[in-house]
């Protein structure tokens, strides 16, 4: 067992390998490596022929897991096994429970996008599109963590021009629009991280 | 430097755009109160313990875990 099961806060998500919980159903796959020489229905890796795939590698006690991630996403697959990912493998995938199998579909559908990495040939793209995927709501959170004022953050994010115009207008709108902004954010940090994944 | 000048513009945020989903959540999660006092607490924890026992580590799983997570490195 590793002896980190935290991260310091402090790293950005560009810079941090996340390796997720068993619960995350739409990311972690549960995988056996499959050893018959009947592998039709198997799924085949090889990470050196994987060019536009990143990788992280982690010994989890008697297990490996792996990370693979690229512009589609990550998918974290959990071997049962301690395999050797320097060669070929195939391997089966178990689908652990019933509540969660549509996104354990979504999780394999990813696995399938980021092993073919003919995707992007198939029209496939990621773009993110929920509420929460938004920069500024983020830097929302950031600014007035500082304790600076909300008009200084609009000022920031809408410019002097509109903030001298409208701030102190009869009008509330860039008012009422900074502080949802700022309500968003503190929604979306306190939202339970499994929310974001429902 | 004043506060203000140390916080990045938010030009500095926009490589999240082309980020996947995950990664808006450890975003979210890194500024969580709960998470960083759980990080606070696990970092105590490491330094005053003398030896990392499977129990040990069977409990920061399961402190992580509350969070999503199997750890981070």
């Amino acid at each position: 067992m590793g002896c980190c099961f935290f991260v310091d806060p402090k790293l950005v998500s560009e810079s941090v390998v996340i390796y997720w919980a068993d619960s995350i159903k739409s990311l972690v796959i549960n995988c056996t490596t499959y050893t018959s020489k009947n592998s039709a229905e198997c799924y085949s890796l090889n990470l050196a022929t994987l060019k536009y795939t990143q990788y992280s590698v982690l010994k989890f006690g008697r297990k490996k897991i792996l990370n693979l991630s690229n512009e589609l996403g990550t998918v974290q697959l959990n071997f049962d096994k301690d395999v050797d990912l320097n060669k070929p493998l195939k391997f089966t995938i178990s689908i652990s429970s019933s509540t969660n199998i549509l996104k354990q579909v979504e999780a394999i559908k990813k696995l399938e996008c980021i092993l073919d990495e003919n995707y992007k040939m198939k029209g496939m793209s990621f773009v993110v599109t929920e509420k929460f995927a938004k920069p500024e709501i983020l830097y929302a959170k950031d600014f007035i963590s500082y304790g600076i004022t909300q008009e200084d953050l609009a000022r920031k994010l809408y410019g002097d021009k509109v903030v001298d115009r409208r701030w102190r207008g009869i009008s509330d709108s860039l008012r009422a629009q900074t502080r949802r902004l700022i309500a968003q954010a503190e929604m979306f940090v306190n939202t339970n991280v499994f929310d974001f994944f429902d | 430097m004043t506060l203000v000048a140390e916080i990045q513009f938010l030009a500095g945020y926009e490589y999240l755009r082309n980020m996947p989903k995950e990664a808006w959540v450890w975003e979210y999660l890194r500024r969580n109160k709960a998470y960083n006092k759980a990080y606070r607490k696990h970092c105590r924890l490491l330094k005053t313990a003398k030896t990392s026992s499977e129990l040990y580590s069977q409990k920061e799983m399961e402190a992580a875990a509350k969070f999503g997570l199997l750890f981070f490195r």
